[in-house]
């Protein structure tokens, strides 16, 4: 088990593609980390915050998909697609040990990303002059983005196990939309937005058949940082007060947490039903 | 006397509407002989050693390797596998992929680290820093090979092991299994090449359409006077029904070649 997360980790590290894109990444997070001080507009630090902040959190989001299509899609096909699995299974180990390997080198690989974006964001807020807010929310936020991902690189494993890759690719891109529809619906509900019957309810049962996206505080501290720094407004040009949190999502609760433990399981269930069936 | 290897009444379909790719082949093979499978292309050859090597189900019959159950976790450590068309992690250099392999085979530390130069040297690519992805089709299979080996099996499968070789590599293929079969190693080879298969095996079977033609010792196989390539022909024409003399193509006769 060792032995396969051990040389699947040695792969990805050459693998030209995720290197480039985090090199992508990184230049692209540090070129809007420094253009707050470059460029004129941004008087007060707690203003520069708000923009890294609020643009941040769309870049890494972004690429933390791309990186998850790139290794959901990749890390356990390419032994099966290229044959190299007949000579990994015919050793002796177990196909759960093998699937529970090149889940562990998956999830490492994951974890270093996250702790790379995380270590650079909170740097760059600091070389901004970023104080006075929750360094916890964008820890958090990294961590459920990250999280959120791992679901989806999950279910792209599992299906690139049974099916060619692009075709895993594209499923798992709707059932992924599809599962962040329901979320964003159900949030929508939870606010009182949406409250249409029988639609609450029936989003209310979808709720629960899909895995949840874990929510960091980060929403609503942006808000905070926005109103603080007077980028985000309080009344509409009418004159009419507006409330800037009744649209911000409420943080996930342990029963989310919990939720989503349990769909990581369920689907890494699956991949491991997924790899023993194959036959190479 | 012991078996490494016996199957009784082997069966294996893969698509529904696909004829048997296997129906109904029993085989016995001795421990520390060599075993000859032989067939045309698609009388099921790979499909019964992937079965043996517990890489593919059987739909039905049974399967007995090393005394346990194809799959099972003590008949793979004594089990070497080299496939026809060998692949394998292809960012990983030649050493890498051993001592992953290695590792997988539980072979400890010092294990690894003597075996590893003296397999890569036997595979001619001592010195290879090249990754995998960069390797030609006979040095993938010199590589299958390798790891074969490693383990000291008891019981090494070879699928078309000389195909994509050099007269060297013939040789030295040719070599270790002789060698294997003096220390004891059971070997099944399955190959195209027929004189390959008469040099080196004691026992052979002929496969046609996914079952047994014949099977037992050379001798007892080739009469007198006939070669092994005389019987494969006649039994294999005869399980399919009439001649293989197919001709070329009549295009290939008009005119000048262009």
């Amino acid at each position: 088990m060792t032995a396969v997360a051990r040389y699947t980790l040695l792969e990805m590290s050459r693998r030209r593609l995720l290197v480039a894109l985090v090199t992508v990444a990184v230049a692209l997070i540090v070129v809007l980390g420094i253009a707050p001080l470059i460029v004129p507009g941004f008087r007060t630090g707690i203003q520069r915050s708000y923009f890294l902040l609020s643009t941040f959190n769309g870049v890494v989001g972004f690429f933390l998909l791309i990186s998850g299509f790139a290794i959901g899609m990749t890390v356990i096909y390419n032994d099966l697609d290229s044959g190299a699995a007949v000579g990994i299974f015919v050793k002796p180990i177990s196909r759960l040990q093998y699937t529970v390997g090149k889940s562990a080198a998956t999830l490492i690989v994951l974890a270093l990303l996250t702790a790379v974006l995380t270590l650079l964001t909170v740097a760059l807020l600091l070389i901004n002059g970023g104080t006075g807010y929750d360094y916890g929310a964008v820890v958090t936020n990294l961590l459920a983005g990250t999280a959120n991902i791992l679901v989806l690189v999950v279910l792209l494993m599992a299906l690139a196990s049974v099916m060619n890759n692009v075709v895993a690719a594209i499923i798992g891109f709707v059932v992924y939309e599809v599962f962040g529809a329901v979320s964003t619906l159900h949030a929508l509900v939870s606010n009182h937005t949406l409250t249409a019957s029988p639609w609450a309810q029936i989003i209310n049962v979808l709720y629960w058949l899909v895995p949840h996206s874990l929510i960091s505080s980060l929403p609503h501290e942006v808000v905070r940082i926005g109103l603080a720094s007077g980028l985000v407004p309080t009344t509409t040009r009418e004159g009419r007060a507006i409330n800037p949190y009744a649209s911000v999502p409420a943080p996930s609760g342990i029963g989310d947490i919990l939720f989503w433990a349990t769909y990581c399981l369920v689907l890494g269930a699956l991949l491991y039903l997924a790899v023993r069936r194959r036959q190479v | 006397m012991a078996f490494a290897v016996e199957t009784t009444s082997l069966r294996k379909r893969y698509r529904r509407s696909d004829p048997l790719a296997v129906d109904g082949v029993s085989l016995q093979i001795q421990e520390g002989k060599v075993f000859g499978l032989l067939g045309p292309n698609g009388a099921g050859k790979t499909s019964i050693v992937k079965m043996i090597a517990g890489l593919v189900r059987p739909d039905g019959g049974a399967i007995e390797v090393l005394g346990s159950a194809p799959g099972d976790r003590r008949a793979r450590s004594g089990i070497g596998f080299a496939p026809e068309d060998p692949d394998f992690p292809k960012f990983l250099r030649a050493t890498e992929v051993l001592d992953y392999f290695g590792r997988l085979l539980g072979l400890s530390a010092d294990e690894r680290s003597r075996r590893i130069p003296e397999t890569l040297a036997w595979c001619g690519l001592a010195g290879e820093r090249r990754q995998l992805r960069h390797f030609s089709k006979g040095m993938k299979q010199r590589l299958g090979l390798g790891q074969a080996i490693l383990g000291r099996p008891r019981l090494l499968i070879l699928d078309e092991p000389t195909a994509d070789l050099d007269p060297m590599g013939r040789r030295d293929v040719r070599e270790l299994i002789t060698g294997l079969k003096d220390s004891g190693t059971t070997v099944l080879l399955n190959s195209h090449l027929l004189s390959e298969v008469e040099r080196v095996s004691d026992t052979v079977a002929i496969l046609g359409q996914g079952r047994v033609l014949a099977e037992g010792a050379i001798d007892e196989i080739v009469p007198e006077g006939r070669t092994l390539e005389d019987v494969f022909m006649e039994l294999v024409e005869k399980a399919e029904g009439g001649p293989r003399d197919r001709g070329v193509p009549s295009f290939m006769a008009e005119g000048e070649a262009k």
